[in-house]
């Protein structure tokens, strides 16, 4: 910490202000640290479960792929994926979660696939819809445990910043300008005390 | 017996059809069509350059009404409706040219036709049915047997939306009715191709050369090919064992 230090009464009564509003801020950063912890690790439990149902979901739809090409042949799969024209549409909207911007994916259209495909390739068609949902559930949550993460390890980095080297020395600081100031007024009042003691002696010598 | 033998193969022709409309309305270029597309060349069908090289659906299907191979009616957009006119084209010209062939073995011939057809419409029906579908437009992609279930009765059946009555009603073809109830649909055509060939192999062939003895030779490297195709797949893809043997076409 780099502070032009002035041996003053008033310059410490400013220090010590300024200790109580860092370590107030190392309270609240503290808080974040352990809601962020809290959030993440509900995250990480969620994306797990997510992950574990999108990886059956995906073993699946390759499985069925994998046979269907090699009952019909990849012409007829390649050719029936090109019977779909439509697309999805989502919309990213920023939320706010202790002061980071985490994505919500909002799926505003997703295609329809009864009717439009061949009867023997709609079942598949339908259990790719389904992951394409899970697969955007999914990303939504690591982007949450990317974000909340990082802003966990930058809060982390502040609190144990606060904790180890600013409030220490802010304390040191106070410590420092205390005992200047103490020996400073300690000074003072001998000085005052031996001119005291001779302007009475001088008084007396006078009276004499 | 040739000109019968070139249409029955033109269903590779109606297979390429099939997949240049569907590639034309994904907006597929030229060359990656080119790439799918099976070396048809020889079966004396319609030239498929005009049709690769047209501008858009609607212009394929004027070529296709031109040739006069396919019958595709003006109000057709349903793009699996087009695909099965096509077929209901293909299979008419089949019937035809069976019943003006003269030969002694006419009754085993048109019993193969008249399964491979009544199993492609009962996979429609059931499957259709099972997804729920719209009876008007299940009707709309059956085609007509001469030679098998009425086109009438399997509407009558549709209209009772029950994949149940097509068990029952249809219990020769039970085996493979039960795999579209099973979720596996894959298993419905290696069912199918597995009912042609007991069919097959349970008719008597008198003569060595014969025109059953030909459809059935056509058959049997139809399901060698297949299954070196579901061998190669399932290694490309690394399937299980048991899902590789499930693909196979045997006895």
């Amino acid at each position: 910490m780099s502070l032009s230090i002035r041996y003053t009464r008033g310059f410490l009564l400013d220090l010590k202000r300024r200790l109580s509003f860092v370590q107030r801020a190392h309270d609240l950063l503290e808080m974040k640290r352990d809601q962020e912890i809290r959030e993440l690790r509900s995250a990480i439990d969620r994306l797990r479960d997510l992950r574990a149902v999108l990886e059956k979901k995906a073993e699946e739809v390759l499985r069925d792929l994998a046979m269907l090409q090699a009952v019909y042949g990849s012409q007829e799969i390649i050719s029936a994926s090109m019977l779909m024209d439509e697309r999805i549409e989502i919309e990213v909207l920023p939320r706010n979660v202790m002061g980071v911007n985490v994505p919500i994916i909002k799926i505003v259209k997703m295609p329809e696939v009864k009717g439009r495909y061949p009867l023997h390739v709609e079942g598949l068609a339908e259990k790719v819809r389904g992951l394409l949902e899970d697969l955007l559930r999914v990303a939504e949550v690591e982007a949450f445990v990317e974000l909340v993460a990082e802003d966990l390890r930058k809060t982390s980095i502040r609190v144990n910043a606060l904790e180890k080297v600013i409030i220490p020395s802010y304390e040191a600081t106070i410590r420092k300008i205390g005992e200047v100031v103490e020996q400073s007024a300690l000074e003072d009042f001998i000085r005052v005390k031996l001119v005291k003691r001779a302007l009475e002696r001088r008084r007396g010598s006078e009276r004499a | 017996m040739r000109k019968f033998f070139e249409a029955y193969l033109r269903k590779y022709e109606v297979l390429n059809l099939t997949w240049i409309l569907r590639m034309r309305a994904g907006g597929a270029s030229r060359e990656m069509i080119g790439q799918i597309l099976l070396p048809t060349g020889r079966l004396g069908g319609i030239d498929l350059e005009p049709i690769l090289e047209a501008e858009n659906i609607e212009a394929v299907k004027r070529i296709l009404r031109q040739s006069g191979a396919y019958k595709i009616p003006e109000d057709v957009e349903d793009p699996l409706q087009l695909e099965a006119e096509l077929w209901r084209s293909h299979y008419q010209r089949v019937f035809k040219l069976a019943s003006r062939t003269r030969i002694s073995d006419s009754r085993e011939v048109r019993g193969f036709l008249g399964i491979e057809l009544d199993l492609s419409n009962l996979r429609t029906c059931i499957l259709a049915l099972l997804r729920n579908w719209d009876p008007e437009r299940i009707r709309g992609l059956l085609v007509d047997n001469p030679a098998g279930t009425s086109l009438k009765l399997l509407r009558e059946l549709v209209e009772k939306k029950d994949p149940r009555i097509f068990m029952e009603h249809f219990s020769r073809f039970r085996s493979f009715l039960e795999k579209a109830a099973s979720g596996d649909v894959w298993l419905m055509e290696i069912e199918a191709l597995r009912i042609l060939k007991r069919y097959v192999d349970s008719e008597r062939i008198n003569k060595f050369i014969s025109f059953f003895y030909i459809l059935r030779y056509i058959l049997e490297l139809e399901i060698e090919y297949r299954n070196l195709r579901a061998i190669a797949v399932a290694i490309h893809h690394n399937l299980p064992q048991e899902s590789r043997r499930m693909l196979l076409i045997t006895d």
